[in-house]
């Protein structure tokens, strides 16, 4: 049977995902996830209604809250927490995976045989994506399942949309994690120094584009890891601090924080692909 | 295809690694030109390596796979289908990796990474095989483990087996020729008749050198000459030749003609 891209990439990407599975990188991280994720689970189940309290002044008192408001709080509390975990887990997976191989030299074994360097490089996307993807699904089933137990009923439609939203940004943090990796060759401050250099370049361009903007629009279109949780929650995020509005996105809104998304995973392919696969020499 | 084993040696630098990446096709922005079997390797890089089962470098392996997945990716790609539990073991056995089959590769020793890494590197039975740096960090008993593993190699089929090592006496051991590589180019192309050996003699100074007039020698300075001996008949009548002139000699070693012609082209003291 003659290679074909397919075969080569399902059959590396398999192969680098085992690698990750067993690596201790991918049991803290696991553990750490479910632990915030049961620490939520905790507090949501025993503690959401006396959280809701702390932000209603103490001169009004609310005996009780009509559920579709006590599911968006709870939806808010737990998307917050969950907008920063794919790009700590892209820092885990992706922000080592080619440095450590061009510095351990593992990438020979790869390079000399019938596999092309974008053969390779697809599958270590798609292993890091899928790694990063498995341990934040752990939260959204453990969010899931506490929604269930809270209200005894199934979340609605806007968490397939949020949960379809957390994979377009765990798949461009992946993406940033692995540009970065290809850039600075060492693997072992990766991590950190990818979670800091994204965190400073997402905040100069919400700088830069806010301020050729209004400041609405501007929040939106800047924010666009926030942007996940405006989607999901289908509320101002701020309602509580500025405006107590739960009033929804508009279509063209959420639209436009996914196209910010796919613009960050063009420019991060776009490094990705000129740093690594032109590079003449894999040393 | 040439059917003969080459080492090519040199001091650190001298571009033996890089000579192999660019056969192996790891590199693909050099100047010249690489053809493999009348084929560029630039143009086209996977029906080339398709060819070539390369070791390059001394890679450290991933961590957290055993030897058996490591092996089972390595005959997935070059294949092109899943590997067969029983070749891959019984390829296992002949790297005597078979009862570590199941241990993740942080577990093993430096020397076995490296015979697991010469093991990738012959997977598909490849016509050209290249190991740069095959023998180090192993055993006495990894080395011998190598040497027969060459040597299975060799009588399987017909193939090009190309090693650069500092290891200079498994390099002469084995090797029907040898590449003397300094500086980027070739010093010296030396095709190895037979299996033989020097044997220097140290002496105190008061021999004629015409004593060894019917053997191959090598004046290495006063009172010292290399003789190159073939076998044993050859042997024994070199010490013949000793016994009846009555040479007296202080030291003999045994080198092969790779550490002898290394030694002079990189100008060592002998």
């Amino acid at each position: 049977m003659a290679n074909n891209m397919f075969w080569n990439v399902k059959s590396m990407a398999i192969f680098f995902l085992k690698n990750y599975r067993k690596s201790n990188a991918f049991k803290y991280i696991f553990s750490l996830f479910l632990f915030i994720s049961l620490l939520m689970a905790i507090l949501s189940i025993f503690f959401l209604r006396s959280i809701v309290d702390e932000f209603i002044p103490t001169s009004i008192k609310i005996a009780h809250y009509p559920t579709p408001i006590l599911q968006d709080i709870y939806n808010f509390a737990w998307a917050s927490i969950a907008i920063y975990l794919p790009v700590l887990a892209a820092s885990f997976f992706g922000s080592t995976s080619l440095s450590s191989d061009i510095e351990s030299k593992n990438i020979y074994h790869f390079m000399t045989m019938p596999v092309s360097k974008e053969e390779y490089l697809l599958s270590k996307v798609l292993s890091c994506y899928i790694a990063s993807v498995m341990s934040v699904f752990l939260f959204l089933a453990v969010q899931f399942i506490t929604y269930m137990i809270i209200f005894r009923s199934f979340p609605n439609f806007s968490f397939v949309n949020y949960v379809l939203v957390m994979f377009l940004i765990i798949f461009t943090d992946t993406i940033g994690a692995m540009a970065f990796s290809s850039i600075v060759k060492k693997g072992s401050y990766s991590p950190i120094g990818f979670i800091v250099v994204f965190l400073l370049i997402t905040n100069i361009v919400s700088l830069l584009i806010s301020g050729m903007t209004t400041l609405d629009d501007g929040y939106i279109i800047t924010n666009a890891q926030r942007v996940a949780f405006l989607i999901f929650l289908n509320i101002d995020p701020y309602f509580m601090v500025f405006t107590g509005s739960l009033s929804g996105l508009s279509l063209n809104v959420e639209l436009l924080s996914i196209y910010i998304q796919i613009g960050y995973t063009v420019v991060f392919s776009f490094i990705l692909y000129t740093v690594f696969l032109r590079r003449g020499e894999i040393s | 295809m040439e059917n003969s084993i080459i080492g090519i040696v040199g001091p650190n630098g001298s571009g033996k690694s890089t000579l192999l990446k660019i056969i192996s096709g790891c590199v693909d922005d050099f100047e010249g030109t690489s053809f493999v079997d009348g084929i560029s390797i630039v143009e086209n890089h996977k029906e080339c390596v398709r060819k070539v089962g390369a070791l390059i470098e001394n890679p450290w392996l991933y961590s957290y796979v055993n030897s058996y997945e490591m092996l089972e990716i390595a005959y997935k790609l070059r294949k092109g289908e899943n590997g067969n539990r029983i070749e891959i073991e019984s390829n296992l056995e002949s790297l005597g990796l078979l009862s570590k089959k199941n241990v993740p590769l942080r577990d093993l020793s430096s020397g076995e990474k490296k015979r697991l890494s010469i093991g990738l590197a012959v997977v598909g039975s490849p016509d050209i095989i290249i190991l740069d740096e095959p023998t180090d960090n192993m055993d006495a008993m990894g080395v011998d483990m190598f040497e027969n593993l060459i040597n299975k190699l060799k009588s399987e089929k017909e193939r090009l087996i190309i090693i650069t090592s500092h290891d200079l006496n498994i390099i002469g051991k084995i090797c029907s020729r040898i590449i003397f590589l300094v500086g980027g180019e070739i010093r010296e192309d030396l095709e190895l008749d037979g299996h033989g050996y020097y044997l220097v003699l140290y002496t105190d100074g008061n021999f004629n050198p015409e004593s060894f007039e019917n053997y191959k020698t090598d004046h290495q300075g006063i009172g010292k000459i290399a003789v190159w001996i073939e076998n044993e008949q050859m042997l024994n009548s070199f010490f013949n030749t000793i016994t009846e002139k009555g040479i007296r000699v202080k030291n003999i070693e045994k080198i092969t003609r790779a550490e002898l012609e290394y030694k002079k082209i990189m100008g060592l003291k002998q």
